[in-house]
């Protein structure tokens, strides 16, 4: 090998092949060195009249090409930016120049600026595999795709098609890339070199003609597009906007006009802040792979079984996920109603994942197989990890693992995936509390990537290693937590959610307290949460919070009324909202609760709702880092926006708050607290940061984590 | 005392359902993963141990060709683990565990996990040959014309399918039913359509009456819905004379007496036993429930099947197996009521062992009161590739209950065959 990223090998029947491949055996990734090493080869490629065909494949068996490494490109000044944007862009443009058929043979993930590079040569050929994504996610970063793939794009499959799949900034998967023209052909992966070979001789593609991209018909699409996208991002991700943007500037401009709005488009973008915010969150998410484990103790066996015990919900969802991960699980439940009801849900969890083609029929049988309904207590062997999902009772899980703890060997670790309940509490009834850890899941499990990986007292460090690398190995992320009342998540949600219902007391209107939070960037209003959680569920939490944490609000009363009443939410019917069968439609509030509960007239306007609810949350946020819940604001920031859908654009609340300056927020919460009720009364790690005038990432030295120079976007169902 | 012999370490079978019924809607593959799963979480053993899997199977589902490597690889059992089917019609259930014993008596192997299933209800509708090959000749036709062509060729008949289940209880050697056959044995032996009906309606008291006992042996099953189903749903507590009586011979309309109330009944189910050599059960530490003492399979006149069990016992006494009047408990497959009472008719008459059997002493009296204690397949079912296994399995868990030593399995085979299996309990 002589080059550092692209080794090239002249073939005697005039062919040239550039393998992408680096010496030390690490990702492709398109760094200033790689763009060196390309405009080189062009250079001789362009002086040589002999080639007749280029191809271009991927000497890596995991990956085609990435694109830049973020990590690089967020420590750029401007300048040095829009040079990298020129370089990258000069460069490309120069290939799809070239006289000679150029051929792209795709084994892998070609994302961003891989595809960018695909897009530039006449002919893409895909690998069938269904990790060889193809596909521009940058506006999900809050960037678009600057090196030519807003021009090259609509261009190759016609604007209807390139519009949703740039704005949306999903990977694509081989059989609908094939099916949007995103690539010319897909084959099996032994095929893949011999196909794209075949295709070296067909010559240069001749440019399309897509009936989108004419004057009339192209504004029609950008004009509803753009309603779409309004809709889907509701005004608060400029990047999909911006991306659209540059499309229709350079969708009738030729190529170097194009190209220069590319390079506007990503700068402004990159100055602005919500990019800055998602990309802080693409970090977070990249460091919560590598959660560092404790040390000590002695390596436990590694996981080859799951035993879940307890089929409700979350028993359930966590058994079908397990299972889908290709790992065996033994589901068991006392009756068989109960684990009836449990494999039915995972049943149609597999059916749903077969459906959107995230699984294909058989790997959805194979799943079903890999679970394993007892009624029994059945033998549990070293290699096993149990995970208890019972129901929320101190006293039955005591006996639960009291009894685990007796029939099993020692070194099988023992989780609990309780929401609110103290794992040190637990673990009292047992021998050996140090085999017992958290895993809290949250609902849906499907849909949450986050567990939150929890420490007792008296936990073996080893437990916990096992526990981390669990998590990464079905796919989760991991935020560590101390064992504390609502560990991370629920500490902070729940206080908020009280809030909430507070407001509700009042006399504020249910969509009003809603609108408040969603306005603010939530996926969905407090109340409407609430109704989704259950309020019996929710009011559980916040009773064991509350007796945990006197200093806490009280839940009104008005829970526990809801809670005796049976209006516990969605699924009961109803809730602060009505719900009928039918999923579609507007919900309304819920005129029954009113006879319920006496409500006070103290109407609150939006903003001042909006500020109670956050600053509540921040205070409990603040006390999270104070109490050594979780290390880092990171961990706070990442748990918040994976465990509840925190508004990601403003990058975790931790952030939100650094944004806005503490020194203003504790001054807020202090007029709150004189003019409401003690419970807005900073913590005191708050007013020390403030005093100081401090931000809280600026405790910890905050530099982005340096990642490896794989970009890997993750597909997450 | 062989260290060569064959233990049964533990087993378990799913509730056994009439065909058509709550488990009709899965194929013999997912009956039988689900049973081999159950077993492998109840007695905790690594997979990887065992040497091979060996089930048996009449009506093979013609896309789980292999069955017994399909249930394994879809148990979780690991792939270097080989399997194989086999059939020995009713007797695939006792074949199954014999193959497995020769297998630990050479040598070949110390763990093995073997059962039977069948899905009676899941038995495919056939087309006539004459029709397969027109469809056949239709699938070629590339014009327009030559497919008109190869349409018209088709005649009615040719589209009155015949369920394969039909095909296969008739014996092709002799050109009877498994039904005939037992009304010829009701005229052999004289027995009168009220000592079927009688014993038919002891079957199903009995196995009312042992619900609670035959619960241990059985595990949750989950239908196509994910409902669960608990027991076997072939028993009627409300089972009579009279109603028994009020039911028409169904093999021989006109003189007849087997009807379908004292014949057994199509069912769907599955058994899983996992057996062993006893250097096995040692070095995994595995408590076996019983020892398999003695085997024998005897062939028998087609027309006459239902004796086969008679001519097996006659086999076993050559071999030194037990006699009858050791034997604390048996279970006689009732295939048919008249199959069953000339079976017991048989073994204790001088005459038929003298002449048929070759023997100087009778077989033996068959006691009743030992005979299918938790009643047999008239009120079960008999799903006819797992039931030689269920009855192995019943056998040694009512010997432990009774604490008792020795147990006979014994069954007559379609095609003129019978099988018994010598049981000890550990």
């Amino acid at each position: 090998m002589n080059n550092q990223r692209i080794q090239i090998t002249n073939h005697s029947d005039r062919t040239v092949t550039w393998t992408l491949e680096r010496p030390d055996g690490r990702a492709n990734v398109i760094d200033q060195l790689f763009l060196d090493e390309m405009s080189h080869a062009l250079d001789e490629l362009e002086g040589d009249k002999l080639v007749t065909a280029l191809l271009i494949r991927s000497g890596h068996p995991k990956i085609f090409l990435a694109g830049a490494d973020l990590t690089t490109l967020s420590k750029l000044g401007s300048e040095d930016l829009q040079n990298l944007l020129q370089y990258g862009q000069d460069t490309f443009t120069r290939l799809s120049r070239l006289d000679l058929t150029t051929v792209c043979a795709i084994n892998g993930p070609c994302l961003g600026g891989g595809y960018e590079l695909a897009l530039a040569c006449d002919h893409r050929i895909l690998s069938a595999n269904p990790n060889a994504v193809v596909g521009l996610p940058e506006t999900s970063l809050g960037l678009l795709p600057g090196w030519g793939g807003c021009y090259r794009l609509p261009r190759l499959i016609g604007l209807s098609r390139a519009l949703p799949t740039l704005a949306g900034g999903r990977p694509v998967r081989p059989k609908n890339a094939v099916k949007l023209g995103m690539v010319d052909q897909i084959v099996s992966e032994e095929s893949l070199e011999q196909a794209a070979r075949e295709v070296l001789n067909t010559g240069k593609a001749s440019p399309r003609l897509h009936l989108d991209n004419l004057p009339l018909i192209r504004n029609l699409i950008l004009f509803l597009g753009r309603r779409s996208i309004l809709k889907m991002t509701k005004g608060k991700y400029p990047a999909p906007i911006a991306a659209l943007q540059v499309i229709r500037n350079g969708i009738g401009s030729g190529l170097s006009k194009a190209m220069e709005k590319e390079r506007d488009g990503f700068l402004k973008l990159a100055k602005s802040e919500t990019t800055s915010n998602l990309l802080h969150f693409f970090f977070l998410r990249e460091r919560a792979k590598k959660v560092p484990a404790p040390k000590g103790g002695s390596d436990l066996p590694s996981i080859n079984r799951v035993h879940v015990i307890g089929a409700g919900k979350m028993g359930g969802g966590i058994a079908q996920w397990v299972a889908s991960r290709g790992i065996p699980v033994i589901l068991s439940d006392l009756s068989p109603d109960a684990l009836s009801l449990g494999l039915s849900t995972v049943h149609s969890l597999l059916a749903q994942a077969s459906k959107r083609g995230i699984l294909s029929s058989l790997s959805a049988r194979q799943s079903m197989d890999r679970i394993t309904p007892v009624c029994e207590s059945v033998p549990i062997r070293e290699g096993d990890l149990v995970i208890e999902a019972i129901v929320e009772r101190i006293g039955a899980k005591r006996t639960l693992l009291a009894d685990l703890d007796t029939r099993s060997p020692v070194n099988v670790p023992i989780a609990t995936n309780t929401s609110a309940l103290s794992i040190d509490c637990m673990g009292v009834a047992m021998e050996n509390p140090s085999r017992l850890g958290g895993l809290h899941f949250f609902n849906p499990v499907h849909r949450m990537e986050l567990v939150e990986v929890i420490h007792g007292q008296k936990t073996d460090p080893a437990v916990i290693r096992s526990l981390l690398g669990f998590v990464n190995r079905i796919g989760k992320r991991a935020v560590l937590c101390k064992d504390s009342p609502g560990f991370l998540v629920n500490r902070i949600l729940v206080p908020y959610l009280v809030e909430a219902a507070i407001l509700w007391e009042e006399g504020n209107d249910p969509r009003a307290i809603d609108r408040a939070m969603t306005g603010f960037g939530m996926p969905m209003g407090p109340l409407r949460l609430l109704d989704e959680i259950g309020l019996d569920v929710a009011g559980h939490v916040a009773k064991e919070l509350k007796f945990r944490l006197p200093r806490l609000a009280a839940p009104p009363p008005l829970l526990k009324q809801m809670n005796e009443g049976g209006i516990l939410g969605r699924k009961s019917g109803s809730g602060f909202y009505l719900y009928s069968t039918n999923k579609r439609g507007k919900v309304h509030p819920n005129r029954e609760l009113l006879k319920l509960c006496r409500r006070a007239k103290h109407k609150s306007s939006i903003s001042e709702m909006s500020n109670r609810m956050n600053l509540v949350m921040l205070n409990e946020a603040a006390r999270c880092l104070e109490e050594g819940v979780v290390d880092s604001p990171k961990d706070v920031d990442f748990g918040m926006i994976a465990g509840t859908g925190w508004a990601p654009f403003r990058g975790g609340p931790l952030r939100y708050a650094d944004s806005i300056g503490l020194r203003s927020i504790a001054e807020n919460m202090e007029r709150l607290a004189n003019s409401l009720d003690e419970r807005f009364e900073p913590c005191q790690y708050l007013l020390d940061l403030a005093r100081k005038n401090l931000a809280f990432y600026s405790e910890s030295t905050y530099s982005i984590s340096p990642l490896s120079s794989n970009q890997k976007e993750r597909i997450t169902q | 005392m062989s260290t060569k012999s064959l233990h049964i370490v533990e087993g378990v079978r799913l509730p056994f359902t009439k065909a058509g019924g709550k488990l009709s809607r899965l194929s013999a593959g997912d009956l039988g993963t689900a049973v081999v799963k159950g077993l492998l979480a109840r007695t905790g053993i690594d997979p990887a141990i065992i040497d091979e899997v060996i089930m048996g199977c009449v009506c093979q589902p013609a896309e789980e060709s292999n069955l017994a490597r399909v249930i394994s690889l879809r148990s979780g059992i690991p792939q270097h683990v080989p399997a194989r089917t086999v059939h020995r019609n009713c007797a695939s259930g006792f074949e199954a565990i014999t193959q497995a014993a020769e297998k630990i008596a050479a040598n070949r192997g110390d763990i093995f996990l073997v059962g039977g299933v069948e899905s009676m209800s899941q038995v495919p509708l056939l087309f006539p040959q004459s029709a397969s090959s027109k469809f056949a000749q239709l699938a070629k036709s590339k014009t327009l014309r030559s497919r008109l062509g190869a349409m018209t060729n088709f005649r009615p008949r040719d589209f009155s399918p015949v369920p394969a289940l039909l095909k296969g209880l008739t014996d092709s050697t002799c050109g009877m039913g498994m039904g005939q056959t037992a009304e010829l044995l009701a005229r052999d032996f004289n027995i009168s359509r009220e000592r079927q009906d009688r014993f038919a309606l002891s079957s199903h008291k009995r196995a009312i009456e042992s619900t609670a006992r035959l619960k241990e042996e059985i595990i949750t099953a989950f239908d196509h819905y994910q409902k669960p189903v608990l027991a076997d749903d072939g028993p009627r507590p409300d089972s009579s004379l009279e109603k028994l009586n009020r039911l028409r011979p169904i093999f021989d309309r006109r003189h007849g007496s087997v009807t379908a109330g004292n014949s057994s009944q199509v069912t769907d189910g599955a058994v899983a036993l996992l057996v062993a050599s006893e250097d096995a059960c040692k070095k995994y530490d595995l408590n076996p429930i019983g020892r398999l003492i003695d085997y024998a399979y005897s062939g028998c006149q087609p027309e006459r099947m239902g004796l086969g069990p008679a001519y097996a016992l006659a086999k076993g006494r050559k071999q030194g197996a037990p006699e009858l009047s050791e034997i604390d408990l048996i279970e006689l497959n009732e295939a048919f009521a008249a199959q069953a009472l000339a079976v017991m008719d048989a073994c204790k008459s001088e005459k038929f062992c003298h002449e048929k059997l070759g023997l100087e002493k009778v077989l033996g009296e068959m006691n009743e009161e030992i005979v299918n204690v938790n009643g047999g397949a008239i009120a079960l079912g008999h799903p006819v590739g797992a039931t030689g296994a269920r009855l192995v399995l019943s056998a040694l868990k009512e010997l432990k209950a009774r604490h008792q030593k020795t147990a006979l399995a014994t069954l007559c085979v379609g095609g003129g065959q019978g099988g018994a299996l010598w049981l000890e309990r550990n």
